[in-house]
């Protein structure tokens, strides 16, 4: 589903002179898997999920989303592809499912509005469809956003610290929304930089530091890699090695 | 193309139904029009109690010509110089003897001047004349008076266009809409294009609402032309706004705002000092405006020439 090959990004900084965000990074997402992006702040992450949601250009390498060259086609990626940024906004005075059936009638979705209502109910969201999106508690925008990114199916989920500001139970519950959106076909990468939660959902991870990828597999690989313990322990014995 | 029309109609219903939840129009485009006309007419009140408009002086002994005048709602001063108190602008009209024939003067239009041109025809005949004498420093004119007025709204206009094209994409940026938005499978220049049209919808209602109040009011002249010319400028603004702020993502709004209200101040004085060359471009087609010359179709065009450069900015340069 997603494939990316050799991915660079560097900026220009003024009190730091070329400061490369993502230095040759690969990944591979098959459909109905999630995978885990780990890594501290300033790590790339965020660099690396927007690069994938073709918002940046990369400096080098390809991305190909469902066969589709991001580069030579990027509406026709983005098409495929759902992206929701850490700070997701929604417009204030707009209801959730204006907000959400907007989003899919200038995708061009048949029946959005209907959609919109089935996508906000399977989210637990039909409480507050008529509600302002100004008015939602954090968790409650959360599942609007989420329903905003699925109103075209994508194939392709791109969340950027989508449990951020979230208290205990809303975490878990968008938690359980994205391994179930997982488990119906989709491929799913998530960035994060909180272990747990990347063990409760993801398949596979990526641990990235300094624009570079220290280590990659199956969450068991990972934790095998970083000398055992919780995925916690392995992340910090590998951040360790890598600035050694 | 047919796909990325039928977007372009719903970003733009997208980006009106939040200007207009917003309250927008109302607050920022049509009230500060209708506080200004409602202050003019309160000061016209309060001026018109104390300087009354309908008066008019006249030699005594013509008590029947003095019937008809005030049956026509004038008030009717007798005095042994009528021209003299006119001349001393104590009162807007006067009607005196030059040897053989009535004279009217008057230093003012409207309905009032042409019921008394039209008393002295029907008691006099053609033994009369009508003098214009200038109107005297203390006389207001009132037509270039409110040309000033709507140009200084304009102004205003051209500052919420940068406004809106701007602080409408820092907005986003910093809330995240502007990436959500971006990822969808629609060109950035379509996105630009629907912002730009949106917000020049929404100037152009607010100040075509606002002229309606004023022309209610107190009377505008050329209404059409100086929603032209504010549209125009306001479109522009917006467009360039977007184009600052798409380019330069880590600049405040305060940029942008000073720009806009230096260039905007800057083009439309070069319209009012040169009104045959300024209604040639968009902005400083407000200032031409003040001095009653409307925008050409070139500002138009040059308008939408603007509008195109920024989509192309902000589909090129954004950051």
């Amino acid at each position: 589903m997603l494939s990316a090959t050799g991915l660079r990004r560097s900026f220009q900084d003024p009190g730091r002179g070329t400061v490369v965000a993502v230095g040759g990074l690969d990944l591979q997402v098959p459909a109905g898997q999630v995978y885990g992006l780990l890594g501290p702040n300033g790590a790339g992450k965020t660099t690396t999920i927007r690069m994938l949601a073709t918002l940046l250009e990369p400096d080098s390498g390809t991305i190909r989303i469902d066969g589709v060259d991001t580069r030579t086609d990027p509406v026709l990626a983005r098409e495929r592809l759902a992206y929701v940024p850490a700070e997701a906004g929604l417009p204030p005075r707009l209801s959730a499912l204006e907000a959400v059936t907007l989003f899919g009638r200038i995708q061009g979705v048949k029946g959005a509005a209907d959609r919109a209502m089935e996508l906000l109910t399977s989210l637990g969201a039909e409480s507050y469809v008529q509600s302002p999106c100004g008015q939602l508690s954090t968790g409650m925008k959360r599942r609007v956003i989420l329903a905003r990114a699925l109103i075209h199916d994508p194939k392709l989920l791109l969340l950027d610290e989508p449990t951020d500001g979230l208290d205990v139970q809303g975490r878990r519950e968008v938690l359980a929304l994205i391994r179930r959106l997982a488990e119906e076909g989709r491929a799913v990468v998530l960035s994060s930089h909180i272990m747990s939660e990347v063990e409760r959902v993801a398949e596979r991870a990526g641990i990235v530091s300094g624009g570079l990828k220290v280590a990659e597999g199956t969450l068991e690989e990972l934790r095998a890699q970083g000398g055992g313990g919780d995925l916690d322990e392995a992340f910090m014995n590998l951040l360790a090695d890598e600035a050694s | 193309m047919t796909r990325d029309l039928k977007a372009l109609g719903w970003l733009i219903h997208a980006q009106l139904l939040r200007i207009a939840r917003e309250g927008l129009v109302v607050r920022a485009l049509i009230w500060p029009g209708l506080l200004t006309a409602l202050t003019l007419v309160i000061s016209s009140t309060v001026v018109l109690a104390f300087y009354a408009d309908n008066e008019l002086a006249m030699e005594p002994g013509h008590p029947a010509l003095v019937a008809q005048l005030e049956e026509r709602g004038l008030a009717v001063i007798e005095s042994q110089a009528p021209r003299a108190l006119l001349d001393r602008e104590e009162v807007p009209r006067a009607a005196y003897r030059e040897g053989e024939q009535w004279v009217l003067a008057t230093t003012r239009s409207g309905r009032l001047s042409l019921a008394s041109e039209g008393v002295l025809r029907e008691e006099i005949g053609a033994n009369w004349q009508l003098k214009t004498p200038k109107p005297g420093a203390r006389q207001v004119e009132l037509g270039a008076t409110l040309r000033v007025l709507v140009g200084m709204l304009g102004v205003l206009y051209t500052l919420y266009g940068v406004v809106f094209g701007a602080a409408a994409l820092s907005r986003d940026r910093s809330d995240g809409s502007l990436d959500a938005d971006l990822s969808l499978p629609i060109s950035r220049g379509v996105h630009a294009l629907a912002r730009i049209l949106a917000s020049s919808m929404a100037l152009g209602a607010g100040i075509a609402v606002t002229l309606g109040l004023l022309g209610a009011l107190i009377g505008v002249e050329q209404p059409a032309d100086w929603w032209s010319a504010v549209t125009l400028a306001g479109a522009t603004c917006t467009a360039m706004g977007l184009a600052w702020m798409a380019a330069s993502p880590g600049e405040s709004l305060t940029g942008p705002l000073s720009r806009g209200m230096t260039l905007s101040l800057a083009a439309i004085t070069l319209g009012f000092g040169a009104p045959q060359i300024g209604r040639h471009l968009p902005l400083a087609s407000l200032g031409s405006m003040v001095k009653g010359i409307s925008p050409s179709p070139i500002a138009w065009l040059l308008c939408g020439a603007s509008i195109l450069a920024a989509c192309w900015v902000f589909d090129r340069k954004l950051k």
